[in-house]
């Protein structure tokens, strides 16, 4: 049985509780890029610390440039998961 | 457009008041509760602090953050920075002042803190000690350092001019504004000033306060009560007091609604014998309240009403007595003196800037609040005010000590 991939909707709730992004404020097209919706360094950090809690991934400091649109977290994040599992 | 010497001709007034207190939130609901002498002392509840010597505390029950921070903004910071940021809200709002249209650099913000913040700071180290250093958050270190307030303050409301973050325990908030009237001084218009001080709430806070042994063991909500036969030791509290200090002419010139009151002087000293020692001797106190009316330029006989800092320990009261006496002469017989935190206890950065605004609206209302649960008065040529009285003031002024020597005082004056 293959383990769920990580989605949109996870991202989604993530950004809310760790970065503090409400629903509303997160960009509709997943390609648009963090900073145009005001998130600076810090709260990119953040986001990498929310997908660490809630996926059970180790993520590298120096991966933030994996970070830079909704598009980029979820290829980055679905990537090491298949990583992880093989 | 700063300069390096203070020009004394640039007086310093206060424009607007903002406040968080146990007994109200904005500042004519917590004066009308003040001047009615209502306790807002309580048990802590916030979690179980049974086994601690610190039981009851002044404490904002219905402080609701979402109406004053943005999710964004409330997750990387602590509860000290949100009620700083609700007091400043409510001080520009108060002064009718909009920083934003102003020159950003003639704005500055200059606030006391005793704690940083701790709660923030206490979740972020349950789980470091469960889940190691990778479970810590991002925001840990920009939500717990002391100037976190000043910082998200000057962010929020674009304020670059000369700031700071200023830690003297109790002594804080006159030292914060002090530091305002000094900046003001140097040429910014006006500044942001005042403390802020959530540290009842989470078990690290209280185990910090166990240093204090005047905060040993308050039996009950009536427990802290200064100048009296029984004064047994002091509660603490959490809140936060903003004043908007302006330039006079600056004031004018942009047609302020009020003009509250003038700082006319400000003086601190430090004689704390070890960190968790108090002074041997009232010498500090007064010294601090002789240079405060020497900056002044006021005669003692000129001041009509103190507010104590009221330790609330018979050593601690027994000390201010004194320095009021050697400080003030004959006069010191005369006073009323007064000490209104005994109602929401004993704030830390906020509470020199709470007394402070208590101070302000004494002159506005030519009426001193009250000091509560005082049955037996301990000082009898001290004329300790206990219920709320009217009185014609025109210059008054506050005292504030910080556990570990720090003593403070300002003058204030109604407006000329």
């Amino acid at each position: 049985m293959s383990t769920p991939p990580f989605t949109p909707d996870q991202l989604s709730d993530i950004l809310s509780q760790y970065v503090g992004l409400a629903e509303d404020q997160q960009p509709d097209d997943p390609d648009t890029p963090f900073a145009d919706v005001g998130l600076d360094s810090l709260a990119i950090v953040a986001l990498q610390y929310g997908v660490e809690q809630s996926c059970e991934i180790e993520v590298p400091d120096g991966d933030a440039c994996h970070f830079r649109s909704p598009t980029s977290v979820l290829t980055y994040v679905n990537e090491r998961l298949a990583t992880v599992r093989s | 457009m700063i300069t390096s010497l203070p020009d004394p001709g640039r007086r310093a007034v206060v424009t607007g008041l903002g406040v968080v207190a146990p007994t109200g939130l904005g500042t004519e609901a917590w004066w009308a509760a003040t001047l009615r002498g209502e306790n807002g002392i309580r048990p802590i509840e916030r979690f179980d602090a049974s086994r601690y010597r610190i039981r009851y505390a002044g404490q904002v029950d219905d402080f609701d953050p979402d109406a004053f921070v943005d999710k964004r903004l409330r997750i990387q910071t602590d509860r000290w920075t949100w009620m700083g940021l609700a007091a400043t809200q409510m001080a520009l709002s108060d002064a009718a002042f909009d920083p934003a249209a102003r020159d950003a650099d003639a704005v500055s913000v200059i606030t006391a803190s005793s704690s940083g913040g701790n709660e923030f700071a206490q979740d972020e180290i349950e789980r470091l000690w469960s889940r190691g250093p990778r479970a810590v958050g991002a925001y840990m270190s920009i939500a717990w350092f002391y100037a976190a307030t000043t910082g998200q303050i000057s962010i929020r409301h674009g304020c670059k001019g000369a700031s700071s973050a200023l830690a003297a325990e109790g002594a804080g908030g006159l030292t914060a504004l002090g530091h305002a009237r000094r900046t003001i001084r140097r040429g910014v218009e006006a500044v942001i000033s005042g403390g802020a001080e959530a540290s009842v709430g989470n078990p690290m806070a209280l185990t910090c306060q166990h240093s204090n042994p005047a905060l040993d063991g308050a039996t009950g909500p009536d427990a802290y009560r200064p100048f009296d036969r029984r004064a047994a030791g002091a509660v603490p509290g959490e809140g936060a007091a903003i004043l908007l200090v302006e330039s006079l002419r600056e004031a004018r010139d942009r047609d302020a609604p009020q003009v509250l009151a003038e700082i006319l002087g400000y003086a601190a000293t430090s004689d704390g014998v070890a960190p968790h020692r108090a002074a041997t001797g009232s010498r500090g106190v007064a010294r601090a309240i002789t240079r405060a009316l020497e900056d002044a330029r006021v005669e003692p006989e000129q001041i009509d009403a103190v507010f104590a800092d009221g330790a609330g320990t018979q050593r601690g009261d027994e000390l201010e007595v004194q320095a009021l006496a050697t400080a003030l002469g004959d006069h010191a017989r005369l006073l009323p003196v007064t000490v209104p935190k005994s109602m929401v206890g004993r704030l830390y950065a906020a509470a020199g800037a709470l007394d402070a605004t208590a101070a302000v609206l004494a002159l506005r209302d030519r009426c001193l609040p009250p000091t509560i649960n005082v049955e037996k008065p301990a000082f009898a040529a001290l004329d300790l005010v206990r219920e709320a009285r009217e009185a014609d003031l025109r210059t008054v002024l506050v005292v504030a000590r910080g556990h570990g020597g720090f003593n403070a005082a300002l003058v204030l004056s109604r407006p000329q």
